[in-house]
């Protein structure tokens, strides 16, 4: 998995859960900035979880609190 | 400066290690959302027994998050089933409930309600050759918590089990959309049945909170809803069954470890069984972190805390810091002085405590003279839940000798 498919998908899935366009959501733009819920956090690590395949622990968004920081991680973490 | 994780390698199998080092170096630390976690026994014990603190409203809390959880069509029942958890209410509500409560409590005979539970539920385990501990430390307070209520015969072990497990989860940190609707789906059964129980007419039996509470008087209180009677059946059933199964899986987790141990408890007087009885606790503390908020701004270890900041109480730590416990990680069963808070403290303390500490001390000597037969099986090693805030074993097999 790339860090392009990661940094995409969490684009997607953020662009849902904050009802903005995917267009507006800035890479390097910390997950606070959309106005999500810590719940929503927690949600998205376990499906990050479901499309990665490896464990991603919920904390992890806090740790590394942009997609491109998130994104980078996952992949590295990978290899 | 070690960082609170409970994501920490290792955590879930023994956060021990990594309490000590965070109470060693960072003992009093910001959280990731904001939170303040103290994880010193001076520090829990000063704010447990402060007047200064309030709980943390959880039903309140889900009243907020429940437009994130649920799409529009959704009923949502976790607001309404938390409502009036005890240890999440305060002022006259918290007074108001906890004494209906305890009043209710007061009228069941617990000594002879502890001493039918092992009778009836240890001669089931006699013919086993091997089966999983975590089955032996939930039929027991499996069995009391069920007659306590006064569920029905046609509701399950597994139905309740599960129940019960969701709701003491619903308190959990890092918890998802899916986790809070699973929990939604157990409180929905739960008012069903509980419905039924209260409905007039129904059968009841006496010495049940389901016969006991309707009838108590609440003064200067109008009694009790509907819903809220469901709701504090829910958390007094989860309070009882949940905490009681964690505390006897970790505890004989310790035991069977330690035959001469168990041999001790075969062979202690009324007074050595007290006195274990607190360092067990101690040692399982099955409710591993309690959430007070801070009234007004305060200063606490020259940290400014201002009015409305949480506070995570590592009541675990607390009970394992050497400051105050000598050898924390050793049971000694004659520990003299023994200030543990396995029970939090102050006007919060729990409710169940001495009903608690009456099923440990009844139960030790008949489990420990069933359990010097048995061993854990080879390369078994406990596996542990992945709860935070309540720590408990999902399985350890053992055999006979």
């Amino acid at each position: 998995m790339t860090k392009q498919n990661v940094s995409h998908w969490l684009k997607t899935k953020i662009a849902d859960e904050a009802g903005i366009n995917e267009q507006e959501i800035s890479e390097s733009a910390s997950f606070e900035t959309f106005q999500l819920d810590s719940l929503d956090m927690v949600s998205l690590s376990h499906e990050l979880e479901n499309f990665t395949g490896k464990t991603i622990e919920p904390t992890v968004f806090w740790e590394y609190n942009s997609i491109e920081k998130l994104s980078e991680w996952v992949t590295k973490n990978e290899s | 400066m070690v960082t609170w994780n409970p994501y920490t390698p290792g955590y879930f199998d023994d956060p021990y290690p990594h309490l000590k080092e965070c109470r060693e170096t960072n003992p009093v630390q910001k959280g990731i959302h904001g939170e303040w976690i103290l994880l010193r026994h001076k520090h829990v014990r000063q704010v447990l027994k402060s007047d200064q603190f309030d709980a943390s409203n959880l039903s309140n809390y889900f009243a907020s998050k429940e437009k994130i959880i649920f799409d529009q069509n959704a009923c949502p029942f976790l607001a309404r089933g938390t409502r009036q958890w005890i240890m999440y209410l305060n002022g006259a509500e918290h007074i108001t409930t906890s004494n209906l409560a305890g009043l209710a409590l007061r009228r069941i005979d617990f000594t002879a309600l502890i001493e039918e539970a092992i009778a009836v539920c240890l001669p089931g385990f006699r013919n086993i050759a091997s089966f999983n501990l975590v089955d032996l430390a939930s039929v027991i307070p499996f069995y009391l918590s069920k007659k306590m209520v006064g569920f029905g015969e046609h509701v399950t072990y597994e139905k309740l089990r599960n129940f019960s497990y969701k709701l003491a989860v619903s308190q959990d940190l890092f918890l998802s959309k899916k986790d809070y609707r699973e929990v939604n789906a157990e409180f929905e059964w739960g008012f069903g049945e509980f419905e039924k129980m209260l409905a007039p007419g129904a059968a009841r039996q006496d010495q049940t909170l389901a016969a006991l509470l309707p009838e108590i008087d609440r003064p200067s209180a109008s009694p009790l809803a509907a819903d809220d009677m469901h709701s504090l059946l829910s958390m007094l059933f989860m309070a009882s069954f949940e905490t009681t199964k964690d505390a006897l899986s970790i505890i004989l987790t310790e035991l069977i470890k330690r035959p001469s141990l168990m041999e001790y408890v075969i062979g202690a007087d009324e007074r050595q069984i007290k006195v274990l009885t607190e360092e067990l606790l101690r040692v399982a503390c099955p409710l591993q972190y309690t959430v007070r908020v801070c009234r007004e701004d305060l200063e606490l270890d020259g940290t400014f805390l201002p009015a409305g900041t949480k506070l995570f109480l590592g009541l675990a730590s607390a009970n394992r810091d050497e400051e105050v416990f000598e050898q924390p990680d050793e049971i000694l069963p004659g520990r003299g002085d023994n200030p543990q808070v396995a029970f939090g403290g102050g006007v919060h303390a729990c409710l169940g405590a001495r009903i608690a500490r009456l099923e440990v001390r009844t139960w030790l000597k008949p489990l420990c003279r069933f359990l010097v037969d048995y061993q854990v099986a080879s390369n078994e090693k406990p596996q542990w839940q992945r709860t935070i805030f309540m720590r408990g074993l999902r399985q350890l097999t053992i055999v006979r000798k």
